[in-house]
């Protein structure tokens, strides 16, 4: 599995979102990602690619763009 | 016997005392410190904590209580096991989760530390208890933790943690939450017991379980 899909998955898991829903998607652009759910999408994340978010990257994380720049940071390449 | 309410800085999550002379049972203790003036005042001997389930702003304050007051923890076994993990009891994404919250529409909250804990007496299913001449029954009630359960005590009150709220809809994408075990597995035993039960919830005012299940979703 790459790590897009490994990505996409995370955002289908954590959120229970379809996948046609993943790409663009944004924080609070469906009612399955508000706070709670974010909280769920980042620990998904942390199981997919085995990695501890810092506390503000997880505030940071605000889109599934957004998010690829953030796991660069863990040396993650999507 | 007396119900107090302390009401936590973390998220504004209540802690219960139910009080029966100078003994008492503590119902979450959601933060460090927040029964220990009432407790010293009115002189009173901890017997027990029970939990409603394991998320941080319901047990953050545990530790401190065991190592003060020597007391057994009584929980669900899926409560337990999440308590030992800072990620599902919470507390490792606490401070996240304010700060995702404060950048759109609320104040600064007291932030915490990632801790584990854990409680003493677990069970499967359901548990009662003798306590003072009080009936306590205990019940897992997942959907909005896994680890969830309700109290009854003595068919009168009805402890629910944050399986159900007064004002606000049950939170199940919680980590380990699940709309589906809310819809099959505990509202059929909640619409079951009597309606005239008085609800202290996790949060909130406390209202009157018919009100509530026949007033708006859940």
């Amino acid at each position: 599995m790459t790590n897009l899909e490994k990505y996409r998955n995370a955002f289908v898991e954590g959120l229970g979102v379809s996948e046609d829903q993943v790409d663009g998607l944004t924080f609070q652009a469906v009612p399955a990602w508000d706070s709670v759910g974010h909280m769920s999408l980042i620990a998904a994340l942390e199981d997919a690619f085995d990695i501890v978010f810092d506390t503000d990257d997880i505030v940071d994380f605000s889109s599934f763009e957004k998010g690829k720049e953030i796991l660069a940071k863990y040396d993650i390449v999507i | 016997m007396n119900v107090r309410t302390l009401t936590s800085e973390l998220l504004g999550s209540h802690c219960y005392l139910l009080i029966d002379g100078d003994h008492c049972t503590v119902i979450d203790p959601g933060d460090k410190g927040l029964i220990d003036p009432v407790i010293t005042e009115e002189q009173l001997t901890v017997d027990q904590v029970i939990l409603t389930h394991e998320h941080c702003d319901h047990v953050y304050g545990l530790s401190d209580v065991k190592e003060k007051y020597h007391c057994p923890v009584i929980a669900s076994e899926k409560c337990n096991d999440n308590l030992k993990d800072s990620r599902k009891n919470f507390s490792q994404y606490y401070n996240a989760f304010l700060g995702v919250q404060n950048r759109y529409d609320t104040d600064a909250q007291k932030e915490i530390e990632p801790f584990t804990t854990s409680a003493d007496e677990v069970f499967e299913g359901e548990k009662t208890i003798e306590w003072r001449g009080h009936h306590i029954y205990m019940r897992e009630t997942p959907g909005h933790s896994p680890g969830s359960i309700c109290i009854v005590v003595d068919d009168e009150l009805l402890f629910s943690g944050d399986t159900l709220m007064g004002e606000d809809v049950t939170e199940t994408n919680f980590i380990g939450g699940s709309a589906e075990d809310l819809r099959e597995k505990t509202m059929p035993w909640l619409e079951s017991l009597p309606g005239c039960l008085k609800v202290y919830a996790g949060h909130g005012d406390s209202f009157v379980l018919r009100n509530r299940l026949n007033d708006k979703e859940i």
